[in-house]
């Protein structure tokens, strides 16, 4: 079936310099990168394709791809390290927000195949882990074609414009991803629903904050739309880092009610399912916050 | 592209189109009866097959990944004495999968007893559960998904033992 399709080309770079070298030589055609091809084979009309008539770039032999190597103040990864192995070695290293991310994402068996920067760069829809990196101030290097090879780090939100789409250059190759080691007082991390395969109705809520006593001293927050992209806001996070604990009904609903209208405004509308979804989360979340105040 | 690779056991070479998935290599190029379905990478579950050893999806592997590595599917493991163990432990807790989803569900229990087989860790509950929402398929609830691991990986450990 579909033997007479033309067969894209494949290219295995070793490494980084052979990749270099291929993306110059095919500057000119279509090319894509293929990290884990989890989220590539994932697509309906993946194969058989119309559009046969592309250079497809396979990272997995990149051996520079697959470090990893830490300090006391952050831990890097290469951007084909699988979720699998990240979740593995730095089990006892990340912040556990990370660590719940991983683990809510798809089962251990897929991501033993998707990568790190695999997530990052899914043109169609928003990942949790992309988020959790935001929260975290992670960083990621970036290496474009523009003349030469130049490599440049980028702080992650950077890598998105401001309606959650895929902003990198043509054939830009996300390398490496620095994730600073630092605790929070207060870590949450929920996700309702697959963002790959119910990209419309999925949505996750993670946050981390600093606590003094009953009070924030410092909270941040980002809500996940797969389908729209991400809801952080300074405003959200001065208003999250307000509220004084135990919490009352009052200052939820006018919290919740705030992040609606902003989603709204910023984002459009979302789904019925998403909002109850986020509500729900937002109570848990502000019910665990309830508990600890009350247990301080 | 021509790829060559090794399936149960055989060496195969194949020429295809690089990005064609391997549950489609193996339903049309090799005929292998244990993979019926194609779900176009919509994560049903009902493709498993061992790749170099781990459980994969196989309609997310594409031909071009397929060079110099082994795949093992359910229509070889079937004979090996590993299955038995499986099937013992289908036998034992009365619970046993549907005729479609049979040969991924005893593939993924095995994926699950090689992490666990060589050690004594207990078994991730948690973990074990997630995997078991992995097979679209409503035959067994994930608590029966587990009771199987865990008699599975008892009568593996033991089996292990008097080898050794």
């Amino acid at each position: 079936m579909y033997a007479e399709l033309r067969s894209p080309n494949v290219h295995e770079p070793q490494n980084l310099a052979e990749y270099t070298n291929t993306i110059i030589s095919y500057k000119d055609n279509i090319t894509f990168l293929w990290a884990g091809g989890t989220y590539i084979m994932s697509q309906p009309n993946f194969y058989p394709s119309a559009s046969a008539n592309v250079e497809i770039i396979s990272l997995q032999k990149i051996e520079e791809l697959k470090h990893f190597q830490r300090n006391d103040r952050f831990a890097e990864f290469g951007s084909m390290v699988s979720l699998s192995k990240i979740q593995s070695v730095g089990a006892l290293l990340l912040p556990k927000i990370l660590i719940n991310t991983l683990d809510s994402t798809a089962t251990k068996l897929i991501r033993n195949r998707i990568t790190i920067g695999g997530c990052l760069c899914t043109p169609s829809f928003r990942t949790p882990i992309a988020s959790t990196l935001m929260l975290l101030d992670a960083n990621v290097e970036v290496r474009y074609l523009k003349k030469r090879m130049h490599s440049k780090w980028f702080s992650i939100s950077r890598i998105y414009d401001k309606n959650g789409s895929l902003a990198l250059p043509p054939n830009a190759l996300v390398s490496r991803i620095r994730i600073p080691i630092q605790q929070f007082d207060y870590q949450y991390f929920n996700c309702v629903g697959s963002p790959l395969s119910e990209s419309n109705t999925s949505v996750s809520l993670a946050a981390v904050a600093k606590m003094e006593q009953s009070n924030i001293s410092l909270g941040k927050l980002i809500i996940t739309l797969p389908n729209k992209g991400f809801c952080q806001s300074r405003d959200i996070d001065n208003i999250f880092s307000s509220l004084q604990f135990p919490c009352d009904e009052g200052h939820i609903s006018s919290f919740f009610s705030y992040i609606i209208t902003y989603i709204k405004d910023n984002l459009g509308e979302i789904s019925q399912l998403q909002e109850v979804r986020l509500k729900g989360m937002l109570l848990n979340m502000i019910d665990e916050l309830n508990q600890k105040s009350l247990s301080m | 592209m021509r790829i060559e690779f090794n399936v149960d056991g055989k060496d195969l070479s194949l020429t295809v189109n690089s990005t064609k998935p391997l549950s489609l290599i193996l339903m049309e190029s090799v005929d292998i009866s244990s993979v019926k379905t194609h779900c176009n990478g919509k994560h049903c579950g009902k493709c498993m097959v061992l790749f170099n050893g781990k459980a994969v999806l196989s309609c997310l592997i594409p031909a071009f990944a397929l060079k110099d590595s082994s795949i093992i599917t359910f229509d070889s493991f079937s004979k090996s004495r590993d299955y038995r163990d499986i099937e013992r432990a289908y036998f034992n807790t009365g619970i046993s999968p549907c005729k479609n989803c049979y040969a991924s569900q005893t593939l993924l229990i095995e994926d699950i007893l090689r992490r666990y087989e060589n050690n004594d860790f207990p078994i991730n509950t948690q973990e074990v559960l997630q995997e078991s929402s992995l097979i679209k398929c409503h035959c067994i609830d994930p608590t029966g998904f587990l009771a199987i691991v865990n008699a599975a990986l008892v009568i593996r450990r033991k089996r292990n033992v008097r080898r050794a």
